[in-house]
């Protein structure tokens, strides 16, 4: 069980985290569509780079984003004790 | 009798019963293609694999029946990740993400990717802002979460007209495709279909509630995933040798591109608000594949994948599936398998898109129409794909396809075998199932414990919450056949609308409840009523054509309004008192005891204090 002086930097670490997760995603998903008429003239394993970026990429930035949330996020939860007794 | 999970362990053998259920799926399509060989008529093999897969189902959830509340509505908290995961994925893509994404593509290209994006970000957004919350919390509904997070009945009420607009919109939507899909299975008038489709939805509903949906809903999705991933598979190895088409299609694409160029398809740029998302009307495709904003502009691009990423969030039948997981770190690794999986169906289906306009460009176009190939001429019978009558010469603009009609499509060209046509149909119609239960389950679920009873403290018996829910159940399974059956309107237009409802009331109150612990009782109410009605009101305005947005992004008024009342309610009214900050800050933390059961048990004490239930923990 967390101990109550530990709530505030637990809380405070795992505004970082979810910040640090999610605005990469979430420039990532504004910004690919935007360029991708641009860098299609550019290939990439066979794909032409934009459209690659906008489907692929935003869906392997996805993945990433939240494997690794999850285990930043599960790793905070024990160091600051908060994580679930099971 | 509290909501309390029961402490059972899960059943060690689930992974061996779904092995059982992927074999005898397996030997079905088998048994089917040995069939076909052997020249038995269509008709039979495609009712062999309806009835087939729906009696799978039923089974499975007629397995599930139960007499414990705890397990009707929250299906005993004791779904693993991967399974919760495979729910989450059919829940959030539904029967119409799986057949009106993959035509749209195909139509359009690129700037169909809008939406399925948008389903992809809002499941990563769920994962980091509400879901894991959500869990700790406990509560099976979203307005039961909201309505104990501010010890409000008027905070219940408006969250219950917020949370069931989408879900009965949703409902409607995946029974119509259902209905579709059961249509390319079995000739029969609509009305018997819809029959047959609620027919099957009340077979897995009834009996278990959310235990029995997380269980055939979890098949559900592993007959949808198959069905999509062999077909799509084959045809890879058909046209570029190697089986995973989702990553070879590259060079097909640019073949594709180049002859587009070669074909002098128009190199159109949108204005920045157009939204003209592929309907249910069949039309020729639409500018180059991979090229952006031709038929979708700049902004109504990012804006529709910001908003629908914002409805998925916090959708409330993804979060009562969240709410049955084993635990908080379960909760974030089931939506991390659920993104995983939905990636996969996304990447295959603009696969299928683009092998698809390959062999329209490169085989199809060009030929008279009435020397075209066999399989196109299937399509054409079927009412799939449409020619202009005065067609001399085929062209891409004088072919019109129908959008749902996409997937079916590409493996009837390719002359894959018939039983694998079929397998698509059911897969289509399983992940319809799957999305109508959980909004039915969730829908029910609403109505029982938030409508019909007052506070969940004050004790029922468990045979008037049970015998509550099941009726409900039944009562809106059968309310939405007959509304289904009336309804003209294609399925993706309620999806977009039931997701833009649901970003505009409870995407602001959802993640404000969470993040910012100042906001207060009056401010969530009147958040949550304006964002609604903001967005609803604009939806139906730019419906009537009276606004000059596309309805799909009502979103966009009812976020920041939501979002503002938010603020201003809060700023206008006392601080929250040290109860309900102790409790978010409480719900903030994933260790401990599901602050809902905590609720329940405290106030339970205060009622009976002689009786007091020994903490189980």
């Amino acid at each position: 069980m967390i101990e109550r002086k530990e709530r505030k930097p637990y809380w405070r670490h795992t505004k970082r985290q979810m910040l640090t997760s999610l605005v990469p995603f979430l420039i990532a998903l504004i910004i690919f569509p935007i360029y991708a008429a641009e860098l299609n003239s550019n290939k990439f394993l066979g794909f032409p780079l934009g459209y690659f970026l906008a489907c692929h990429g935003l869906v392997v930035i996805a993945i990433i984003t939240v494997s690794t949330f999850v285990n930043r996020q599960d790793a905070l939860d024990h160091w600051h004790g908060a994580h679930e007794d099971k | 009798m509290s909501t309390r999970a029961s402490t059972q362990a899960l059943n060690p053998l689930i992974g061996i019963y779904f092995g059982i259920f992927v074999a005898s799926l397996t030997g079905i399509v088998v048994l089917l293609l040995i069939f076909e060989q052997l020249g038995v008529v269509e008709a039979r093999l495609r009712q062999i694999l309806l009835f087939g897969s729906l009696a799978l189902y039923a089974a499975i959830g007629i397995a599930g029946l139960t007499t414990a509340p705890a397990e009707y509505l929250l299906a005993g908290r004791r779904v693993p990740p991967f399974f919760t995961g495979l729910a989450l994925t059919a829940t959030a893509l539904g029967g119409t993400g799986l057949a009106a994404f993959t035509g749209a593509i195909f139509l359009i290209g690129l700037d169909a990717l809008c939406v399925p994006m948008g389903v992809i970000a809002g499941l990563v957004a769920t994962a980091l802002l509400i879901a894991p919350f959500f869990r700790k919390f406990g509560a099976a509904t979203v307005p039961g979460y909201l309505a104990m997070r501010f010890q409000s009945p008027a905070v219940r009420a408006a969250a219950a007209v917020a949370a069931a607009a989408p879900l009965i919109l949703v409902l409607l939507a995946e029974i119509k495709i259902g209905v579709l899909a059961a249509g390319w299975l079995l000739a029969a008038p609509d009305t018997v279909l819809v029959l047959l489709v609620a027919g099957s939805l009340l077979l897995i509903a009834i009996p278990g509630g959310s235990r029995s949906l997380a269980w055939s809903g979890a098949a559900q999705s592993i007959t949808a995933l198959l069905a999509i991933l062999t077909p799509a598979m084959i045809i890879a190895v058909m046209v570029t040798n190697l089986p995973l088409g989702q990553l070879s299609h590259g060079p097909v694409l640019r073949a594709l591109g180049r002859s587009e160029i070669a074909q002098g398809f128009p190199l159109t740029v949108a204005q920045a608000w157009l939204f003209d998302y592929p309907g249910v009307e069949p039309r020729p495709i639409d500018g180059r594949f991979a090229t952006p904003f031709g038929s979708i502009g700049a902004a109504a691009y990012v804006l529709t994948a910001l908003t629908v990423m914002a409805g998925i969030a916090v959708f409330p039948s993804l979060l009562g599936r969240v709410a049955s997981a084993t635990g908080v770190y379960d909760t974030r690794k089931s939506i991390g398998w659920g993104v995983f999986l939905t990636g996969v169906i996304i990447m295959t289906m603009s696969s299928i898109a683009v092998f698809y306009r390959d062999v329209l460009m490169h085989q199809i176009a060009g030929t008279s129409p009435v020397a075209t190939p066999a399989g196109f001429r299937t399509l054409l019978d079927l009412g799939l794909a449409t020619v202009d009558p005065n067609a001399t010469r085929l062209t891409a603009s004088n072919v019109s396809f129908r959008r749902d009609g996409v997937l079916l499509g590409l493996p009837i060209l390719m002359g894959l075998p018939a039983s694998l046509v079929f397998l698509l149909a059911a897969g289509v119609l399983a992940a319809a199932l799957a999305a109508a239960g959980a909004a039915l389950v969730q829908l029910a679920a609403i109505l029982a414990e938030d409508v019909i009873a007052g506070p969940p403290t004050e004790p029922r018996a468990p045979r008037t919450r049970l015998l509550a829910a099941r009726s409900s159940v039944a009562v809106v399974a059968i309310l939405a056949g007959l509304a289904a059956s009336v309804s003209r309107r294609d399925p993706l237009d309620l999806v977009m609308w039931a997701l833009a409802l649901s970003a505009g009331g409870l995407f602001p109150v959802m993640v404000l409840s969470i993040w910012w612990k100042r906001l207060s009782a009056f401010g969530a109410s009147a958040g949550l009523m304006a964002g609604f009605a903001a967005t609803a009101i604009t939806l139906v305005l730019a419906v009537a054509g009276i606004l000059p947005i596309p309805a799909e992004l009502s979103a966009i008024v009812g976020l920041p309004v939501g979002f503002g009342v938010c603020l201003v309610g809060t700023l206008v009214s006392p601080p929250p008192d040290r109860a309900m900050l102790e409790m978010v800050r409480d719900l903030r933390i994933p260790g401990g005891e599901p602050l809902h059961d905590r609720e329940v048990r405290l106030a339970r004490q205060r009622r009976h204090p002689a009786s007091r239930e020994r903490r189980t923990r």
